[in-house]
């Protein structure tokens, strides 16, 4: 009983990193706006090479007070920001969050954003994987 | 007598019905960072005018950074002769002097205006912008702006001209400017 406890808990925790590693977080970049400007996106490509479908539940990062995950949707020419609960990254697929889509939404800024700088963000998975990556303003 | 002088009138009526979108467009003045600004003020010129607000993260620098790099492909002597506006339909957050400033960073001529609820409602109404302040749920946004993206021409007599939705990569917005220019 107890091996089978040990190995259960193995393969929790060779699972757990599989999906770590799994994870692909690609050209994440932070668009540059006014110094003016309390707000900014972010954007990236997210892949999921798991059976597993899986969310972005999170984004983390030191650049605003708040950030949230939105989407955007352009109906008969005007455009509509929304607040979404989490992005899917659907199982051997994708999410891509680019512009006038999907996006990182930073709220509230606490820093200018300066083309070039790179500001640390970390992706939070509803697996409960959390990745860190940098991204550039751009 | 009568009948000549009423030929006349309608001849004068009509001429002065030239711009064949009659009424959509037209004057209106708003707050800027100098204060009033009226767009007749700056007749001669060809206004390019854009409705956004400035708590827009994604819409409206994008808007605005396609616009500067579009007018990039104009001469010095035609750029002179165009005065981009960035209006701010968001009268509850944003004062002229934000506006000015994010408008500011895209191009130093750019324009940035905005103005109380009824003055925004009808410039807006007289151009066809839908706008809607929109609470967002559990957002610390609390309200976001709902908002037309579109580019409006403004003819050097201050009309309306043309309205474009794409800029980047459009020959024909530029070849529409510098019609305006030429005229
Ligand atoms: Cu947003």
């Amino acid at each position: 009983m107890k091996i089978f406890l040990i190995t259960i808990l193995l393969s929790f925790g060779v699972m757990a990193e599989d999906y770590e590693t799994n994870y692909e977080i690609l050209n994440p970049w932070i668009r540059e706006v006014p110094p003016v400007s309390k707000m900014s996106a972010g954007f990236v490509k997210i892949k999921n090479p798991s059976k597993k479908d899986v969310k972005l539940v999170a984004v983390n990062s030191d650049l605003s007070k708040t950030v949230e995950l939105h989407t955007h949707g352009m109906v008969d020419g005007v455009m509509k920001m929304r607040k979404v609960p989490h992005i899917n990254v659907p199982a051997m697929g994708e999410a891509n969050l680019k512009p006038g889509g999907l996006h990182i939404m930073f709220i509230n800024l606490k820093k200018k954003t300066i083309e070039g700088e790179k500001h640390n963000l970390e992706f939070v998975f509803s697996d409960g994987t959390k990745i860190k990556k940098e991204a550039v303003v751009k | 007598m009568i009948r000549v002088l009423l030929v006349c009138c309608l001849v004068l009526f009509s001429c002065k019905k030239e711009n064949p979108y009659g009424d959509f467009g037209g004057d209106f003045s708003l707050a800027s960072q100098k204060g009033k600004w009226k767009l007749s003020d700056s007749n001669g010129k060809v206004r390019i005018l854009y409705f956004g607000f400035t708590h827009c993260p994604d819409i409206c620098p994008l808007s605005l950074s396609k616009l500067k790099r579009e007018l990039k492909q104009l001469n010095e002597k035609e750029r002179a002769q165009i005065v981009p506006v960035f209006i701010s339909v968001d009268y509850k957050r944003d004062t002229p002097d934000t506006v000015q400033k994010y408008a500011e960073f895209f191009s130093d001529d750019f324009v940035g205006l905005t103005g109380k609820e009824d003055e925004i409602k009808k410039v807006t109404k007289q151009y066809g912008v839908f706008f809607a302040l929109t609470p967002l749920k559990d957002s610390e946004m609390g309200y976001t702006v709902d908002h037309t993206s579109r580019f409006f021409l403004i003819n050097k007599k201050g009309e309306y001209a043309n309205s474009f939705s794409k800029v980047q990569g459009n020959e024909d917005f530029i070849k529409e400017l510098r019609k305006l220019i030429g005229e």
